[in-house]
């Protein structure tokens, strides 16, 4: 479908849950203020949750950024009608309102649970983390990741995937199909809170059926019209001979 | 009397049952206007965690495979030339057109942005599969609406335009059944990208063609079911004979889902599959009531030749469909520990939308030549030459 890409270039977050220390200024800077919902919603993008685990008898907290993983194939752009969401060639996956129609396959789609509704409108549009595509369009950082005091590294995918291969920890990056968000984490993800989630491009699951719709219309319809012709043409045959037999009839009277 | 006299009056006079079912459209339109005034969080029960409810459950993902009798019966008429069962045909157009024209009301209700809907037509995703169903949806219900004006122009006369029509007739039944085809088993993509969301049971690459076969199926139990209504409570003819036929196809597109279901299931799921209860009691529900007991029921003669059966028979498929949809695109995708109840609103809806379809599908059997056509007493020649008759029209 898409031409294919690398993604190496491309601006990617390495967030360190080791380092994390829960001060929740990304969630702050990213639009929040001083409000810490218990949910991701239409107002909040991005949100640090945190698990309480005890280790050696002691008590010990480990943090987690939840945000938009910005997918190198994104599913919520495969399956949008109108392709309201784009990959950008800087990395971020953005969101164009004025395209939206509103029917929410997206957040049926997203394995992360990410795009959310304005449920409380008359007219709802979708809601989700830019990436703050704005700054890293002019060469900036992403808000969250400006306001990180130690977990957030913002740069090219290859150089935080060698960074990340440093640091030695646990390691996440394939998920989807790979995602412009890696995590570095101390724990297993799955004691985290993280959902399994396959590492196979989520739009490749739809797209080897959708990629046999063209076939499959020109098979049906040349294959019912040859149907139709054979059976049609059956009949005129027989009533041709029909008709000839009767005027042989006639001529054999006269 | 004006206009609207004669309408109130005319309208006085239907039975009970239609004003009960103009009651519930009244209640429906009122509960969808709620929808936009007061938006859709707080008259649905729709939130982040379920997108999608009610409305694309019945009103989308269910409906159109209800409507699927249209493309099967004119392709099984017109391509396979099976041409006794004609006078079932416009039945099921009609039918068809219906389903289709209230599967857009009902998407419509549910877009957050509804006003946008033409988006669709000019910022193409070919990848995504609700653009694909919803060009399809158009260009059938514009197919539909093409092949319902040929009642119309028998009942005005319109010579010109029903000779127009005729000789579009096969290829507009050949383009329902490869646009049906497509948008049928596109409904069964939907949820191919629900990968670990839903329930293992459902969730199988065959998907589609799944949807596609038991498209199929229900649209020929759908004719059954209309035709034997029609004749009970509208006083049509008993078509019992012509329905024979149909149910003699039955075992065949009944078997094959039933293979093709059970191959996916073994072969291309993956376990576990019975670690949810009631789930279980759902499939078992679908599979065993909705198909195997119908595909047993119609492999016997005696069933398919006595009508009351044949019609049950019917019902046990149309039960198995709809389950089947609602296990798909809502039950299998539950997270058990927080379930989704439809709201009052969002069912006033739908039953309004199912009502709909009922009220004007009696309406225009009531006015139009549905049930009576026979193609060969139709006086397809042109009266006049066409100068003559536009003259008289003038005149």
């Amino acid at each position: 479908m898409r031409p294919p890409r690398d993604f190496f270039r491309d601006a990617t977050f390495l967030i360190d849950l080791t380092k994390c220390t829960g001060c929740r200024s990304c969630q702050f800077f990213s639009g929040e203020g001083y409000q810490n919902p218990p949910a991701m919603s239409e107002y909040t993008f991005t949100r640090i949750k945190f698990l309480d685990y005890s280790k050696n008898g002691q008590n010990e907290f480990a943090f987690y950024k939840e945000m938009c993983m910005h997918c190198n194939d994104p599913a919520c752009a495969s399956v949008c009608p109108v392709g309201a969401f784009r990959k950008t060639a800087e990395g971020p996956v953005i969101y164009q309102q004025d395209l939206c129609i509103g029917c929410r396959f997206c957040m049926i789609a997203c394995p992360f649970g990410i795009p959310k509704y304005e449920w409380s409108k008359a007219l709802p549009l979708v809601r989700k983390c830019t990436g703050c595509y704005s700054r890293v369009r002019e060469g900036l950082a992403p808000a969250c990741a400006t306001a990180c005091p130690t977990a957030i590294t913002y740069g090219p995918r290859d150089e935080m995937l060698k960074e990340a291969e440093q640091r030695l920890a646990r390691f996440r990056k394939d998920e989807a199909g790979g995602t412009s968000v890696l995590y570095l984490s101390r724990l297993p993800f799955d004691e985290l809170g993280f959902k399994q989630v396959t590492q196979r491009p989520l739009p490749e699951y739809t797209w080897q059926a959708l990629r046999l719709v063209p076939g499959i219309f020109v098979t049906v319809g040349s294959g019912l019209a040859a149907i139709s012709w054979i059976n049609h043409r059956k009949d005129r045959l027989r009533k041709e001979q029909e008709e000839q037999a009767a005027q042989t009839d006639k001529l054999k009277e006269d | 009397m004006s206009v609207a006299e004669n309408v109130v009056t005319e309208i006085k006079g239907y039975s009970l049952f239609l004003k009960f079912l103009m009651l519930l459209v009244v209640l429906g339109a009122v509960a969808s206007l709620a929808r936009f005034v007061y938006g859709l969080g707080i008259t649905t029960n729709l939130n982040d965690t379920y997108p999608w409810g009610l409305w694309i459950s019945f009103d989308v993902v269910t409906a159109v495979p209800l409507a699927a009798g249209a493309f099967t019966l004119g392709a099984i008429v017109h391509c396979f030339n099976i041409k006794k069962l004609e006078p079932l045909v416009r039945p099921a157009i009609v039918t068809g057109f219906l389903g289709y024209s209230l599967v857009s009301v009902g998407l419509l209700l549910d877009l957050g942005q509804p006003q946008r809907g033409w988006h669709i037509l000019f910022y193409w995703n070919p990848h995504s599969p609700m653009f694909e169903v919803a060009l399809c949806v158009m260009a059938y219900t514009t197919v539909l609406f093409l092949e319902l004006l040929s009642p119309v122009a028998e009942k005005f006369g319109w010579h010109v335009s029903l000779r127009v029509l005729r000789w579009l007739e096969m290829p507009l039944v050949i383009a329902a059944a490869a646009i049906s085809t497509l948008h049928q088993s596109t409904l069964g993509t939907f949820f191919l990208i629900a990968v670990d969301k839903l329930h293992n049971l459902w969730y199988n690459p065959m998907l589609p063609l799944l949807f596609w076969v038991s498209a199929i199926c229900s649209g020929i139990c759908i004719i059954i079911l209309e035709a034997t209504a029609s004749h009970k409570w509208m006083g049509q003819p008993n078509e019992g004979e012509l329905m024979q036929i149909l149910a003699k196809i039955l075992p065949w597109t009944l078997g094959s889902y039933l293979v093709l279901r059970f191959y996916s299931l073994l072969f291309l799921a993956q376990g576990p599959f019975f670690d949810r209860p009631l789930l279980t009691v759902s499939f078992l529900l679908e599979v065993g009531v909705g198909f195997v007991l119908p595909f047993i029921l119609f492999c016997r003669r005696s069933v398919r030749e006595n009508d009351r059966q044949r019609a049950y028979a019917a019902g046990l498929v149309i039960f198995g469909l709809v389950l089947n949809r609602f296990n798909v695109s809502m039950f299998g995708m539950m997270d058990p520990k927080k379930l989704y109840m439809p709201s009052l609103i969002e069912t006033l809806v739908t039953v309004g939308i199912i009502a709909a379809h009922i009220l004007f599908f009696v309406l225009i059997a009531k006015y139009f030549p549905i049930f009576e056509h026979h193609p060969e007493t139709v006086d397809y020649s042109i009266p006049d030459p066409l100068f003559k008759t536009a003259g008289r029209d003038i005149s």
